[in-house]
């Protein structure tokens, strides 16, 4: 555990009782008749992907997940997507499960079979893959929502630390906290 | 009841609590978190004369022993501030002091005309050190 607050939530025991501030800023939307919905986790982009997953599923909407790790160790939750019938495809850099390769290099290869403009692709981890997945998107005009993580001081819009690039003409900047976390891939720009 | 009173020149404040520039945005963004007239004053972030966007990200850095952070005094600048924002500290009880930024004397005195002419406030902050 690296974190101080992780370490002080992880001691608390079943029934305690704490003050929170949320829910905060907005979540992801599951547009009216969607057939398909495309999840890409990167590590622990994972976690936001499940409770998605659970509201498709019971929306019955079918559902693939592509979750890229380090090393076959490191996949969280697969328990939890299997018992919801999702298929998956996992990526490993070094090989132990599934593709050997970044998570967007095997979305890639896999396009043919997914690349459908009526589907929705969800997807959450690092920036620099986010932005990979955005160009994809892009590319084969599918319509894609990302779920953002980055320094936050305040978490509801009044430091203004937790800036984004906007694409809009008139406005530099979004904001993660309250503009966010989700974003369309087109209204965001995540290279440097 | 203490009384905590405390006076600065001329102005009286109910008790010295006053949040900090920069950590309390306009106030707005507080109001439904706790009642506003229980500070002593309210400060603001900084105002500009023209709206800035502020600094590329990141704008933010965890240190061991804190936070770093240079956001680069984004705002809405005055004018949006005095249509936007100000209607609703002029409905506060509480001292309301507006931390102005400027590159120049008259960029300063700008602002402060704007407000000035607007209904004014109980004082004024000048930002001439803090970049953030």
């Amino acid at each position: 555990m690296l974190g101080k607050g992780t370490e002080m939530l992880a001691d608390y025991n079943s029934g305690d009782k704490i003050d929170f501030l949320g829910p905060l800023g907005n979540g992801f939307s599951i547009p009216e008749r969607l057939d398909y919905a495309i999840l890409i986790a990167g590590g622990l982009g994972v976690a936001p992907l499940l409770f998605l997953s659970q509201e498709l599923s019971s929306q019955k909407i079918a559902t693939t997940l592509f979750c890229g790790n380090r090393t076959k160790e490191t996949f969280v939750c697969t328990k939890e997507f299997d018992e919801l019938g999702v298929n998956h495809f996992f990526a490993t850099d070094d090989g132990s499960s599934g593709f050997k390769g970044t998570v967007t290099e095997l979305f890639q290869k896999e396009i043919n079979n997914f690349k459908n403009s009526a589907a929705q692709i969800y997807a959450c981890g690092p920036n620099p893959m986010l932005q990979k997945i955005k160009q994809i998107a892009q590319q084969y005009n599918m319509e894609c929502q990302m779920s953002l993580e980055t320094k936050m001081a305040c978490g509801f819009g009044t430091c203004m630390g937790c800036n984004v690039n906007s694409t809009s003409p008139t406005e530099l900047f979004k904001y993660v906290c309250k503009d966010g976390p989700v974003f369309n891939s087109k209204e965001i720009e995540l290279s440097d | 009841m203490i009384d905590l009173s405390v006076t600065i020149g001329k102005l009286k404040f109910a008790n010295p609590i006053l949040t900090a520039s920069g950590t309390f945005g306009s106030g707005e963004e507080f109001a439904p978190l706790m009642n506003l007239n229980r500070l002593g004053g309210l400060v603001t972030k900084a105002v500009t004369l023209e709206p800035r966007a502020g600094n590329p990200a990141p704008r933010i850095a965890e240190t061991a022993c804190g936070m770093l952070n240079s956001i680069g005094l984004a705002n809405v600048g005055v004018k949006e501030f005095v249509k936007e924002k100000l209607p609703f500290l002029h409905s506060l009880k509480t001292r309301i002091i507006i931390n102005v930024a400027g590159r120049t004397v008259d960029e300063f005195s700008s602002v402060i005309q704007k407000i000035e002419d607007a209904g004014g406030v109980d004082g004024y902050e000048l930002n001439v050190s803090c970049p953030n």
